[in-house]
């Protein structure tokens, strides 16, 4: 433990230093000075915070010179323009910081503290983005309080600096060499929906809420002309994206409504041939948006109401799975594969009486069709499909494709989403 | 516009267009177009003799014994022998008899004795016992009973443009032969079928083609008397004897080829097998007038199906040679 005799050669040591102050400072290797930045390089620098016990009091003081002084030097070297004065912080945290250093004028506020008990110093350096005080750069260290501390401080002070001044250059992939100085908002009709960002490589941000309609985002330092990608997403519903680019103005986002992540759909619909009954469907979504399981039941009358015609009755049942191919869920129209199984019963008046109910297997070894969709959760859509049957000694159909020229039933119709 | 809007008017419109494209087509039963006209069908594979495989029908035609009527059909095994087979027309069940095949061109009819001519033989009407006494000559037959008399006209024209009638006086001997000249325009033709209406008249079909695709030519006569009376020209040119003739154009090859021509003459009209293609056929019906066709019908069925029309035009049937299936249809035009 020092004694106070023994600090008295410190004291006078740090009197010197101070004076001739870049001296210990600029231990620190030299690092390139940018280009000053016209806006957003000013900056507050807040007076040190120093904290001691009262044996340790003109020490704590000319440390806290020290590094503050420090602090100052490796900000201007980053191209950081440090306003007149050092006023001394105010209370509580960082949105106080962010506060008064936009009253002041500056678009960064950096603050220095230091606390010495007994031998031990211990110090943090930060900045904070004036928007809304958002931490962009901090150091702290904890060393034995001698000479040997002020090199110490003074790298410290040159990696906050630097991490600091990285930042103010801002993100994205703009062009721009200006930072944008406002925060992004994001309107939505979707209460409750997680905005979050896109970053490569890692799982998205959560950025905020959607709440009245709008998400105003945290502070992100874009280059103007930066890109950006969000994604609007709630539970059981379909993530939206969306993008836009940071520009100069205010930037406000419009969301498109989410879209109901289907697991099930029923659907109605005809077709030639059959338009003189209906076909009732389910479809249950193995994966949402691409692959389903369904089941169809249809029932029909074959008449084309010409001389000497009596209907001809026919019930379809299909089971079969299908999935939509390449296009994603957010394109209003969208193609699709399926295979299918049915059992195809046909009742005639013209059979004899004890034998007017016909059964039939086909298979189904491949449908297609184009959906388009309408409004949020429904959708029309046309199928091509070929047939084979089996040939059953009890059915109507003998073995082949079902149907004329062409082997096809095209059919239109309508869904939504349970 | 927006492209999305522009999209779904674009699908909307297709399947508006293909509404209004084929009204046919929106209504035609996906099992088949027919099933609806059905008044009757039976699977003609079940109801055969043991060891017989039922290949093919080559041939239908209505004939009378007596008071009873048969369809006739020449129906084909898988190892090519052929057989004639007596259906009831209306429920098509198995009339109980059937006859060797033999004979060309396939014919079935009842002669001025009402005896029933199946083939190359002659059956007594009551029993449908064969009649052993002198064979009928090969060719069409029209009877008249009435006048007692049997009118025969052989397939191969006499001559190059000359149409020949044979009327025999009951027995098939010493007939009186008339020929009259066939204004062909040119060809080789054959007389495809004769057929006596229900009114007494008679119809004489001729075709002029290689494998049943070629040209038809047709002639109503009042009474198959009028023809063998006549010496003027027999169908087409100028006739006083008959009704204008019919030229139609016929693309069928197959089922021509095996059933003489893909023509059949009705009360209603003469109705000639037009076309076939993609699976579907297209029938078109034409007066006796010479005129251009009073309607047409197209059927979505096997490329080897096969089809007759009852002279009275209330019925015709179709053989599904997939399914075995044969059916009584009511015809389109209500006859």
């Amino acid at each position: 433990m020092m004694t106070s005799l023994a600090r008295q050669p410190l004291r006078l040591a740090l009197a010197l230093l101070l004076a001739s102050s870049s001296a210990l400072c600029l231990a620190a290797p030299e690092s390139p000075v940018p280009d000053a930045i016209a806006e957003g390089s000013t900056l507050l620098l807040f007076k040190p915070s120093v904290s001691f016990s009262q044996a340790e009091a003109a020490d704590a003081e000319a440390f806290g010179k020290a590094l503050g002084q420090a602090f100052l030097q490796a900000l201007e070297r980053q191209g950081f323009r440090p306003l007149e004065g050092s006023p001394e912080a105010p209370g509580g945290g960082p949105s106080e910081l962010a506060v008064a250093a936009r009253a002041a004028g500056a678009a960064w506020a950096a603050a220095a503290s230091l606390r010495m008990e007994g031998s031990r110093l211990s110090y943090r350096l930060a900045v904070y983005d004036a928007i809304e005080g958002a931490l962009v750069s901090a150091e702290s260290f904890s060393t034995y309080a001698g000479l040997g501390a002020l090199p110490i401080m003074g790298e410290s002070a040159r990696a906050a600096a630097e991490r600091a001044s990285a930042h103010r250059g801002g993100i994205g992939g703009g062009e721009g060499e200006t930072v944008i100085r406002y925060r992004i908002t994001l309107s939505s009709r979707d209460e409750g929906a997680i905005v979050s960002a896109d970053t490569a490589g890692s799982a998205p941000r959560e950025l905020g809420r959607i709440e009245g309609g709008r998400c105003v985002l945290p502070y992100l330092p874009l280059r103007v002309g930066s890109p950006i990608a969000l994604t609007l997403s709630a539970p059981g519903m379909r993530p939206a994206r969306v993008e836009g680019r940071a520009g100069d103005e205010e930037l406000v986002l419009n969301a498109p409504p989410l879209v109901k992540i289907e697991r099930h759909a029923i659907y109605l619909d005809t077709g030639p041939g059959r338009l003189l009954g209906l076909g009732l469907g389910y479809r249950y979504f193995v994966k949402p948006d691409w692959a389903f399981a369904f089941v169809e039941a249809r029932a029909f009358a074959g008449y084309d109401f010409s001389a000497g015609a009596d209907p001809v009755f026919h019930t379809e049942l299909w089971q079969g799975l299908g999935s939509y191919l390449v296009v994603p869920p957010s394109c209003p129209v969208r193609a699709g594969l399926c295979v299918g199984i049915g059992e195809l019963f046909s009742s005639s008046t013209a059979a004899a009486e004890e034998d007017r109910v016909f059964a039939d297997i086909a298979i189904m070894p491949i449908g297609a069709f184009v959906e388009c969709g309408i409004g949020r959760s429904s959708s029309i859509w046309a199928s091509a499909r070929a047939a084979f049957s089996l040939g059953l000694d009890s059915g109507l159909l003998a073995r082949g494709w079902v149907g004329g020229n062409p082997p096809i039933l095209v059919s239109c119709g309508w869904k939504w989403k349970l | 516009m927006k492209p999305r809007r522009g999209l779904r008017l674009s699908i909307l419109s297709l399947i508006v267009a293909l509404g209004l494209s084929g009204c046919d087509y929106l209504l035609e039963d996906p099992y088949g177009g027919y099933l609806q006209e059905a008044a009757a069908f039976t699977d003609l594979r079940g109801a055969l003799a043991p060891g017989f495989e039922l290949d093919m029908v080559e041939g239908m035609t209505i004939a009378k014994a007596g008071d009873r009527t048969f369809l006739f059909a020449r129906l084909v095994d898988t190892s090519g022998s052929a057989v004639f087979r007596s259906l009831d027309p209306s429920s098509l069940e198995q009339a109980g008899f059937s006859a060797a095949a033999s004979g060309n061109p396939f014919r079935a009819c009842s002669d001025s004795n009402s005896e029933l001519v199946v083939g190359a033989h002659s059956y007594y009407p009551s029993t449908l016992s064969e009649d052993s006494g002198a064979a009928p000559p090969e060719g069409w037959i029209l009877a008249d009973i009435a006048l007692g008399r049997n009118y025969l006209f052989p397939a191969a024209l006499a001559a190059s443009a000359t149409l020949e009638c044979r009327s025999y006086d009951g027995r098939w001997e010493n007939p009186a032969v008339t020929q009259r000249p066939f204004d062909s325009g040119g060809g080789q033709w054959r007389v495809a079928r004769a057929v006596r209406l229900g009114d007494g008249s008679a119809v004489i079909l001729a075709f002029s083609g290689e494998g049943g695709t070629g040209s038809i030519k047709a002639a109503r006569y009042p009474s198959v008397g009028a023809f063998a009376s006549s010496t003027d020209a027999a169908i087409g040119g100028t006739s006083a004897s008959s009704s204008a003739s019919v030229d139609v154009d016929s693309s069928v090859g197959g089922i021509a080829a095996q059933d003489g021509v893909a023509a059949w003459a009705t009360e209603q009209g003469l109705v000639v097998l037009v076309s076939d293609s993609g699976g579907y056929y297209r029938f078109e019906r034409y007066g006796y007038d010479g005129r251009s066709a009073l309607d047409d019908y197209r059927v979505s069925a096997r490329h080897d199906a096969r089809f007759y029309f009852e002279p009275s035009g209330s019925f015709w049937y179709l053989y599904d040679r997939a399914s075995g299936r044969l059916y009584r249809l009511r015809t389109w035009w209500g006859g």
